[in-house]
């Protein structure tokens, strides 16, 4: 079966097909399936732990960095991963929060992670709290060494900004879109001040409206269990979830007067105005024609 | 001191937290890494906490219980004040309940096991969740519609919630993550209603809190 | 069969409580969110928040505005207009953010939605009777509207009493007004109204009548 699109966004770069501990004792004699771009790929490690994937019989390149799968679809040459300099600096606790599926395009899902001033009316009491919902103005640019997105100077209260703090802080953000369906979110550590915190999510497209979403935490945090800062993650993931799965049309509009902007949406409307540079249509609504 | 086996967003542990909330009740909440752990199923939880590899799992001072409505008929049992209304002494009201503590198995079987197929890729039987989950919301309806017609907006009748309503509660509300529609029952769109205004009601991700 | 005309009936009002709900409904293919301003009028509006398309049905009444779950936007109760933008509490809102309203009209119980694009010159039409009608139950029919008209006709005999309007009996129950909202594609929603309230003791097996005409109506739409 072909892959769902021919979007070279997507098809000539890397795409993940979820962690890399998903392959623990898979032989190729019993492989896994994971399922990308309309298709279901058969994953497996050999004997010295190198994955593999194959699409109807054909094999794909498959990488593993920063603990996660990632498969190469295209026919020419893949490009470089993305750098995360983070997950290998010494001392950082890394915490795969896994992938939970959500009902809409995988563009919708990074513009939602990108966005803060939905934290008070989604997060309320953690990430943000009625009255502080003010979005004071920030800076977005397009990096363009990387030809990636970066926000900066981002900052808003938050009663509860992880699973760790204790009182309520002005949280600081750096936001950076690596990838259509990648970005990572760089937020202030409650335990070491100058330190970053960083919460990478990897989207999996399963086709133009599911996809499964994974959140790596790389966190400078050496007391809480696992299972609490999971149970952080997906409680923030759980509230977005039915917010995500209402947006009407499911795939992003990219241009046009569909969608009404403001300046507090300067991430969102900087992604899609990159989305449209690049040539995004995986994902993306088609605007009628006038 | 309670201690609660629990995983943010399971609809049944959650009933428990709700009640526990309603309760005045305070507790210990043991996260347990349901996904992408799936620590429920290791065997030292099946050894220890529960032999089913399930949540909720309910712990009052050396007292393990699991399965959410034999919890919820606990605690309301042991913590509700007397001549409370979570679960009332009466034999017909305690009957009626039952009744819907077995619905909101229905209600597990189907839309919670889509839900776990949708969220967190669990082998499922969605042909049959997309009969029983819409049988078991009309079901709801039906009663929910012609209960308010007698006066009364809950489930097993009279004035305030009980068991009842916690126990169905969680998965009515959450049917959209399972694909269903909640257009088709407006009976059960006004009983979702009243719980989450109930005072000091609180929610689950998933499920929006009214205030703010 | 009866035609819908320009009004389609949504629901009836008693299911849409004085303050605080918003309801999610379908009427002809469109989504709405339904609710009651703090004024009391019935507001029928698009399910989509022009600003990132979430559903309103998803948000909050706050007096006479509706505010989308999502980054808290108000709009007012009427024309549907953006009043208050959280994220820039200092910044006027531009005039141009709106979302789309549809017509709805209270009428003798019953309310009534227009979701054609633009606004119907008459009036809802009235029930065929002198009295407001008692309204029992709401339930979807897992059936399209056209099948469901049909088969209310021939072979259940209840009488046309107007647009998407019957009358008849059932089941041993006399007196009934039914209508028949045309919600999407494969579904429908009847309301079922009685002239005078039943009393008390016919209930249970008034509402067994009802589950019972629904059978009906699904085994009609399976054949």
């Amino acid at each position: 079966m072909p892959f769902c699109t021919t979007d070279p966004n997507l098809r000539n770069d890397w795409l993940t097909v979820g962690a890399a501990s998903q392959l623990r004792q898979v032989s190729a004699a019993r492989p896994v399936s994971a399922r990308l771009l309309g298709n279901d790929l058969l994953l497996w490690q050999d004997d010295a732990g190198a994955p593999h994937c194959s699409a109807d019989g054909r094999a794909l390149p498959i990488i593993c960095r920063y603990d996660y799968l990632w498969v190469h679809t295209g026919d020419g040459p893949a490009p470089a991963l993305f750098e995360l300099p983070e997950f290998a600096q010494p001392g950082r606790r890394i915490v795969d929060c896994g992938g939970i599926g959500v009902a809409t395009s995988g563009l919708r899902v990074v513009e939602n992670f990108l966005d803060i001033a939905h934290f008070p009316y989604v997060h309320t009491g953690t990430l943000g709290k009625v009255p502080h919902t003010e979005v004071a103005p920030y800076r977005a640019v397009v990096d363009p060494a990387h030809g990636e997105i970066w926000a900066t100077e981002c900052h808003f209260f938050q009663p509860r900004a992880s699973a760790s703090a204790g009182d309520g802080i002005d949280a600081h953000y750096r936001y950076r879109v690596m990838q259509p369906l990648t970005a990572a979110l760089y937020k202030t550590c409650p335990n070491r001040a100058g330190e970053w915190d960083v919460i990478g999510l990897f989207v999996q497209p399963l086709d133009q409206e599911q996809v499964i979403a994974h959140v790596l935490l790389v966190y400078d945090e050496d007391v809480l269990p696992d299972a609490e800062m999971i149970a952080f993650q997906h409680m923030i993931f759980g509230q977005d979830k039915p917010i995500l799965e209402s947006q009407r049309p499911r795939r992003l509009p990219l241009t046009g007067s569909l969608e009404a902007h403001m300046r507090c949406d300067l991430t969102s409307t900087t992604y899609r105005r990159w989305l449209h540079q690049r040539g995004v249509t995986f994902g993306a609504h088609a605007q009628p024609l006038p | 001191m309670i201690r609660l086996y629990d995983y943010e967003l399971s609809g049944n542990c959650y009933k428990l937290r709700l009640l526990m909330h309603w309760l005045g009740l305070t507790y210990e909440r043991i996260a347990v890494d349901f996904h992408p752990g799936r620590a429920h199923k290791c065997a030292w939880f099946m050894q220890n906490i529960n032999p089913q590899g399930q949540l909720p799992v309910l712990d009052d001072d050396g007292f393990l219980l699991r399965d959410a409505q034999a919890c919820l008929v606990y605690l309301a049992s042991q913590y509700d004040t007397p001549g409370g209304h979570w679960y009332p002494e009466d034999a017909q009201t305690r009957a009626l309940i039952q009744l819907w503590l077995a619905t909101a198995d229905d209600l597990t079987r189907s839309i919670s096991a889509a839900r776990l197929h949708y969220s967190f890729g669990y082998p499922a039987d969605i042909a049959a969740c997309d009969r029983q989950g819409p049988a078991t919301l009309r079901l709801l309806d039906d009663t929910l519609a012609e209960n308010h017609y007698r006066g009364t907006p809950w489930l097993a009748g009279g004035t305030m919630p009980s068991i009842a309503d916690i126990a169905c509660f969680p998965y009515a509300a959450l049917a959209g993550e399972a694909r269903l529609d909640l257009r088709r029952y407006p009976a059960v769109q006004a009983w979702l209603h009243a719980m989450r205004h109930r005072p000091g009601f609180i929610a689950m991700p998933g499920i929006i809190d009214p205030s703010l | 069969m009866t035609q819908p005309g320009n009004w389609y009936p949504a629901l009836p009002a008693q299911s849409l409580p004085a303050a605080g709900a918003v309801l999610a409904a379908s009427v002809h293919g469109q989504d709405l969110a339904l609710w009651r301003s703090a004024s009391g009028s019935v507001q029928a509006w698009e399910d989509r928040c022009p600003h990132r398309g979430v559903a309103l049905s998803l948000g909050r009444v706050l007096g006479d505005r509706l505010a989308c779950a999502y980054h808290g936007w108000e709009y007012a109760a009427g024309d549907g207009r953006c009043v208050a933008i959280p994220a820039m509490p200092q910044q006027p809102v531009p005039g141009k953010v709106c979302v789309k309203t549809f017509a709805a009209a209270e009428c003798q119980g019953m309310v009534w939605v227009a979701p054609g694009a633009t606004p119907p010159r008459d009036a809802p039409p009235v029930a065929a009777t002198d009295t407001a009608p008692h309204f029992l139950r709401s339930m979807a029919i897992a059936a399209p509207w056209a099948t469901v008209e049909a088969a209310l006709a021939d072979p259940l005999g209840f009488t046309p009493a107007g647009p998407c309007q019957w009358r008849g009996h059932w089941a041993g129950h006399g007196g009934l007004l039914l209508w028949t909202l045309d919600a999407a594609a494969h579904w429908c929603l009847l309301h079922v109204a009685s002239a005078a309230p039943p009393p008390q003791t016919e209930l249970p097996s008034l509402f067994g009548a009802l589950r019972l005409l629904r059978e009906r109506l699904h085994s009609a739409a399976d054949t």
